[in-house]
Formats: C-alpha cells, sequence, structure tokens
C-alpha cells in the first residue's frame, strides 16, 4: 500500500483520516507513525478516523487503532471512530474484538459534533 | 443253493426292504420338514412389505429375491443385478459391496437412495452373509421410506420458514429504530436478527436503537449471550441501545442466571424506552389539544 494513498488531513480543529479500504499491516502501523506525527504539527483537538471503506478488521487492527487512540490522548486529543460498517461490528464482536472505551459515531457529521462538544 | 439258504437269503432281503422302507419314510418325513421350513421361511419373506434379495458380488449374479423383488421385476433370480434392478449395463457406480465385504464383513451399512424408476426413497440395509456355496454373498433389505422422506422434507422447509419468519426493524422516529424479538434465538437467527438491525441502522443513520423482548416468553443464558452479541455489536456502531420489554419472569431468571446486564440500559416497556430515546435526542412529545397542558 502507498503510503501517499493515505489521507490525514486537518479540518477546522480536528483531523480527518480516511482509512483506506483492506488495509494491511505495514499501512496501519504507517497511519499510526502519520497521525501522531500530525498530532504534534496541528494541535487540533480530536482525531476522527472514518473507516466506512474498510470491510474487514483482524485483532492487529483493533489493537493498533486503541493504541493509537490512547497516544492521541496522551498527546491532549480526542478520537472518535466513524462509519463502522454492520459486517464488521458482527465480525469484531464475535471475535471479541473490543474498542474499548472508544468513541464511535454513525458517520462522519456526528463524529463533528461529537467532537465539538468537547471544550478545549 | 439249498432250500434253507434261499429261505435265509429272502428273510434277509426282506428284512432289508423293511429297513430301507424304514429309512425311506424317514427320509420323506424329514424332506417334509425341511420342506415345511423352507415354505415357512419364504412365506416369511414373501410375506415383508420390504424388497430383499442376494446377489454374488464377483459375478453380480441374483442369488435370491423376495415376492415383492419379484412383483416389480419379475422372476430375476441368476441374472444380472445392475442389468435387471438399475437397467445398467456395468456396475453401479453407487455399488456398496465395498463397504459390506473386506474388513466390514459382517457389518450392516445403511444408505438412503431414490429409485430413479418409481421415484420412491429406499432405506437399503446392506451386509455380507455367508451363503451356502462358502463364500459371503450380498443381501440387501430395501424399506420404502418415501412418506418418512416426505415428512424429513416438509420438516425441512417448515424450519427454513420458521428461519425467514423475522419481524422487521422499524423506524419509529428519526434517529429511533425499534427491533422486536419474538421467541427464543439460536445462533441462526442471532445472526440474521443481528445483520438486519445493523443495517437499518447504518441506512437510517440511527443514533438510537430499542431492541424489545416483549415477546420473548422466556430467556435461557445462550438466548441472553446472543442477545448482549446483538447489543454489543450495535454499540461498536456508536448507537446507543435500550432493552426494553423486560417482564418480571424475565427479570428473575436473568438475574437467577447470573447474567450481568448492568453495561446496558434496561426498561420494562417500549414506551419506557421510547422516552430515554426522546430524552437522549433532546425531543419532547406536547399535547396539542385545547386545554391540555402537559408535557412529556
Amino acid at each position: 500500500m502507498n503510503g501517499e494513498q493515505l489521507s490525514v488531513i486537518k479540518v477546522r480543529n480536528v483531523l480527518m483520516v480516511t482509512v483506506p479500504g483492506d488495509p494491511d499491516d505495514d499501512t496501519i502501523s504507517y497511519l499510526q507513525q502519520k497521525i501522531l506525527e500530525s498530532m504534534e504539527y496541528y494541535e487540533p483537538k480530536g482525531v476522527i478516523l472514518d473507516i466506512s471503506t474498510v470491510q474487514i478488521i483482524d485483532s492487529y487492527f483493533a489493537r493498533t487503532i486503541v493504541e493509537t487512540a490512547h497516544m492521541v490522548r496522551l498527546m491532549g486529543g480526542e478520537t472518535v471512530i466513524a462509519g463502522m460498517q454492520g459486517s464488521v461490528a458482527i465480525t469484531a464482536t464475535q471475535l471479541g474484538l473490543t474498542l474499548g472505551n472508544l468513541k464511535t459515531a454513525l458517520d462522519v457529521d456526528r463524529a463533528l459534533d461529537m467532537l465539538e462538544e468537547i471544550q478545549v | 443253493m439249498t432250500k434253507q439258504e434261499l429261505t435265509k437269503e429272502l428273510e434277509a432281503n426282506r428284512k432289508e426292504i423293511e429297513g430301507l422302507k424304514k429309512e425311506l419314510t424317514a427320509f420323506k418325513e424329514e424332506k417334509q420338514v425341511f420342506k415345511n421350513v423352507n415354505d415357512q421361511l419364504s412365506a416369511i419373506f414373501d410375506g415383508f412389505n420390504e424388497v430383499v434379495y442376494v446377489s454374488d458380488p464377483d459375478t453380480y449374479n441374483v442369488l435370491y429375491v423376495n415376492k415383492p423383488v419379484e412383483d416389480i421385476f419379475g422372476d430375476v433370480v441368476g441374472k444380472i443385478c445392475y442389468e435387471v434392478f438399475q437397467g445398467l449395463d456395468k456396475p453401479c457406480s453407487f455399488c456398496t459391496n465395498d463397504k459390506i465385504f473386506g474388513e466390514n464383513t459382517g457389518e450392516a451399512y445403511v444408505w438412503e437412495f431414490q429409485n430413479p424408476v418409481s421415484k420412491h426413497w429406499y432405506r437399503c440395509i446392506d451386509k455380507a452373509i455367508s451363503w451356502t456355496s462358502g463364500k459371503h454373498v450380498r443381501l440387501e433389505i430395501a424399506i420404502d421410506v418415501n412418506d418418512i422422506k416426505k415428512y424429513e422434507q416438509e420438516l425441512e422447509q417448515q424450519t427454513k420458514t420458521i428461519m425467514e419468519l423475522s419481524t422487521p426493524v422499524i423506524q419509529v422516529w428519526e434517529g429511533v429504530v425499534v427491533a422486536p424479538l419474538i421467541g427464543t434465538l439460536d445462533s441462526g437467527r442471532t445472526q440474521q436478527f443481528m445483520e438486519r438491525l445493523l443495517d437499518v441502522i447504518v441506512k437510517t443513520k440511527s443514533p438510537m436503537a430499542l431492541v424489545d423482548i416483549t415477546g420473548v416468553p422466556t430467556i435461557d443464558t445462550q438466548t441472553a449471550q446472543h442477545i448482549i452479541e446483538s447489543i454489543t455489536a450495535t454499540r461498536l456502531l456508536g448507537t446507543q441501545v435500550v432493552l426494553t420489554g423486560v417482564s418480571p419472569s424475565i427479570a428473575q431468571i436473568l438475574v437467577h442466571l447470573g447474567i450481568d446486564l448492568s453495561e446496558i440500559e434496561t426498561k420494562s416497556s417500549l414506551a419506557a424506552g421510547f422516552q430515554v430515546a426522546l430524552n437522549s435526542l433532546g425531543m419532547k412529545v406536547v399535547n396539542t389539544a385545547k386545554g391540555a397542558n402537559n408535557e412529556r
């Protein structure tokens, strides 16, 4: 997976990250790196991980996402997972992959609303 | 020869004839007994409704058939089994001889088969038996199970129908969906239920889901686990879930089973759940009738 295809965009005070469908382990690691670098550069109040194109998640993906959220929290931001597909939710539940206390939203709009409520 | 010698010989011959007559009578009696036994056994086998035949596994010759076989196929003893029974010109590809000879000799092999001619389903019991020729031969008893087969197929169809009998997930207000559950949940129906529920939530982008179990008369640990699974999956999407319709008996059963629902919001009625939904969405219901002064 080409690193240039990953988009981490700052919108207002928030980082918009569009996770590509079917990411491999390297891509996921690279994503984490990019997110943290952007956190440092822009100092946004939160990160929205848009996973609406992701069809399958495995334990590595779930673990890395939870890790990343913790790292973002340490750097002063909140993370929201947006747009999870129904089939992904079912699989994750059946495999016992929890996303811990991570916030989730049905779509990016709602994720933005959630982050908006956070006072900086 | 002297007269004495002749008389002696005559006496001896007479005795021998007496003896032979007795032997013959005994022989005839024995023959009759064997014939009776044979006739009785034949009567038994011919009295079966079931098809019984014996064939040679090496030459495929039919060695014995009972009356039901004769009635269908005619007098086929001595003919080739796959020719007269199946109308083929070489041994049947599904011949079960390899399952009843060799190391399996003496063990019965049971299988089901639909006759291409009569279209009836038969349960066939095949076994290798010891024959008077000294070798083992193939014995088959075929029982007409067509009725049972029909019932089995009907049952399968009904089970399928029950699986398909599903309650729809309904959007009752903007942002609120209700998923009523009826009956018990096995893993198959749970999968269906979850997929349906999440599908509607994603489509309608509803941040609130009410899973209603008013129609679930009783609950066991497995069903409870399946419901919890569905709710967990729904929350992963970012939708809030309220479990509604918890009756007194369900409440008792859940506590006695030690099922932990502390993470899930629960209400005893769907209406109460709807109230939670309204609150969560920041909405309220106002009575617009003249003179009325209530808000809920």
